[in-house]
C-alpha cells in the first residue's frame, strides 16, 4: 500500500488515511490537543504527508515518518496555543472511588478516572509525555521511537520509566491497592 | 540488585522491554521485596488507568485534503512568479541605468539631461583620437567648454548676489540710524516738555501757598 502511495496511487492514500487516522488522532490527543482541534490537526498530518510524498524513502519504515509527521504538527498546535493547565478535581468534589478493580466500577467513577488521568497526563513535561505515548498507547519500540524523537533509545528508556514514577505520583494514592502482593 | 536500581527498571519489565538476564535479576528480586511488589504493583495500576481514556473518532476528508494541497501548490506557484516578475524588473531597471549612458550639457543657459544613443562601455585606446581633433574628442572638449562657462556664471552670479545683500544691509543699516536719532530727538523733546510742566504746576503751587 505504501509503495502504490508512493508512486501516487490515489487509492492507495485513501487507504492509509483509513488505516492511520484513529492512531494518529490518539496520539495527538494524548499529546494534549483539545477535543474540538484533533479532528483538524489529524487533517493537517495527512495535508502534510499528502505534500512531502516525495520526501519519504523506500527504505524507511513508514510508521516512524508517520509519528514524525504528526509530532511536529502536536508541537507546533501546542506552541501556537495557550497551554491550557488541567486541574485535579478537588478531592471535596468528587466521591473517591473504591480501590480501582479490575474490571473498573460505575460509569460515573470512570469519567472521574478518565479526568483524573488526563489532567495527570497533561502535568507531565512534554519530552515525558511524547515518550509515554508512543510506548504505551502506539506500542513503539525504543528503537523505532528513537528515529521519531532523534534520541537514543538508552536515553528515551529512562524517560519513560521516570514517566510512569511521575504519572504516578500525580494520580491520587487512592486508585493503587496498597496491600501487600506476595 | 538493590531496590533503587530495580525500582528504575520496573517500567521497561512491565512492558517486556527488559533482555533475558536483566528480567531474571529483577524477579529474583521481587521474590523477597514487598516494597518492590508494591512499587511494581502501583505501576500496573497505572498502566490499566491509561488504557481508560478513550480514542477520539475521526474522519479525515481525502477530498479535502486535495483540495487543500492544491490550493497550496498554486499559491506557492503564485508567490514564485511575483518573485520571479520583480527580480526581472529590477535587473531590466539595472541594465537600462547602467548600459544606457545619459548626457549632461548646458543649452542655451539651461542643463539638459539627454538619453544618447548605446556606447560601448570601455573604448580601446586606438579608437581614441587624441584631443583638439575632431570627432569625439572634440565632443567632449566643447562639454567641457560648456561645463566652464556654467561654473563661472555660477560663481558670478553668487558674487552678484553677495553685493546686493550688502547693499540691502548697509541701507537698513543707516534707516536705523535715522530712526534712532529721530526717536532721540523726540525724547528730548517730551523730556523737556515734561519738566515745563512740572515746573509750571508745582512752581504756581508754591507761589499760591
Amino acid at each position: 500500500m505504501v509503495e502504490r502511495w508512493r508512486r501516487g496511487d490515489p487509492g492507495a492514500f485513501e487507504e492509509l488515511v483509513r488505516r492511520w487516522q484513529t492512531p494518529i488522532a490518539r496520539f495527538l490527543a494524548r499529546m494534549g490537543c483539545a477535543d474540538d482541534q484533533v479532528a483538524d490537526l489529524c487533517q493537517e498530518v495527512f495535508l502534510r504527508v499528502y505534500l512531502v510524498r516525495g520526501r519519504y524513502r523506500e527504505t524507511g519504515c513508514f510508521r516512524t515518518w508517520l509519528y514524525q509527521i504528526a509530532l511536529n504538527a502536536a508541537r507546533d498546535a501546542s506552541r501556537r496555543r495557550q497551554h491550557r493547565q488541567c486541574r485535579l478535581v478537588p478531592r471535596s468534589n468528587y466521591a473517591p472511588p473504591e480501590r480501582l478493580a479490575e474490571d473498573g466500577e460505575s460509569f460515573a467513577q470512570t469519567r472521574e478516572l478518565i479526568q483524573l488521568v488526563q489532567a495527570a497526563l497533561a502535568k507531565l513535561p512534554e519530552l515525558l509525555r511524547e515518550v509515554l505515548v508512543l510506548r504505551h498507547y502506539e506500542a513503539l519500540t525504543f528503537e523505532e521511537m528513537s528515529r521519531v524523537l532523534e534520541t537514543p533509545a538508552s536515553t528515551l528508556k529512562s524517560r519513560f520509566a521516570q514517566a510512569l514514577i511521575r504519572l504516578k505520583q500525580h494520580l491520587p494514592s487512592s486508585l493503587y491497592n496498597t496491600e501487600t502482593v506476595d | 540488585m538493590n531496590c533503587t536500581q530495580v525500582q528504575a527498571e520496573l517500567a521497561a519489565s512491565l512492558y517486556g522491554d527488559l533482555e533475558n538476564d536483566g528480567a531474571e535479576a529483577i524477579h529474583l528480586h521481587l521474590a523477597s521485596c514487598s516494597s518492590c511488589r508494591q512499587e511494581l504493583v502501583a505501576l500496573q495500576q497505572v498502566r490499566q488507568a491509561l488504557d481508560f481514556l478513550p480514542a477520539p473518532e475521526v474522519h479525515v476528508q481525502v477530498t479535502r485534503i486535495m483540495e487543500d494541497a492544491a490550493g497550496r501548490l498554486e499559491r506557492r506557484q503564485r508567490l514564485w512568479r511575483r518573485v520571479a516578475a520583480a527580480a526581472m524588473a529590477a535587473a531590466a531597471v539595472f541594465l537600462a541605468a547602467f548600459f544606457s549612458p545619459v548626457r549632461l550639457c548646458l543649452e542655451q543657459g539651461q542643463v539638459v539631461l539627454r538619453w544618447a544613443e548605446l556606447r560601448p562601455l570601455v573604448v580601446a585606446p586606438e579608437a581614441r583620437p587624441p584631443l583638439g581633433k575632431e570627432g569625439v574628442a572634440g565632443d567632449l572638449q566643447a562639454e567641457v567648454q560648456s561645463l566652464r562657462k556654467l561654473v563661472h556664471a555660477l560663481v558670478a552670479d553668487v558674487h552678484a548676489c553677495e553685493h546686493q545683500q550688502q547693499q540691502k544691509l548697509a541701507a537698513l543699516h543707516d534707516r536705523m540710524n535715522v530712526s534712532n536719532a529721530q526717536l532721540d530727538r523726540r525724547l528730548a523733546n517730551l523730556n523737556r516738555d515734561l519738566r515745563a510742566l512740572y515746573t509750571v504746576q508745582f512752581g504756581s503751587a508754591a507761589k499760591g501757598e
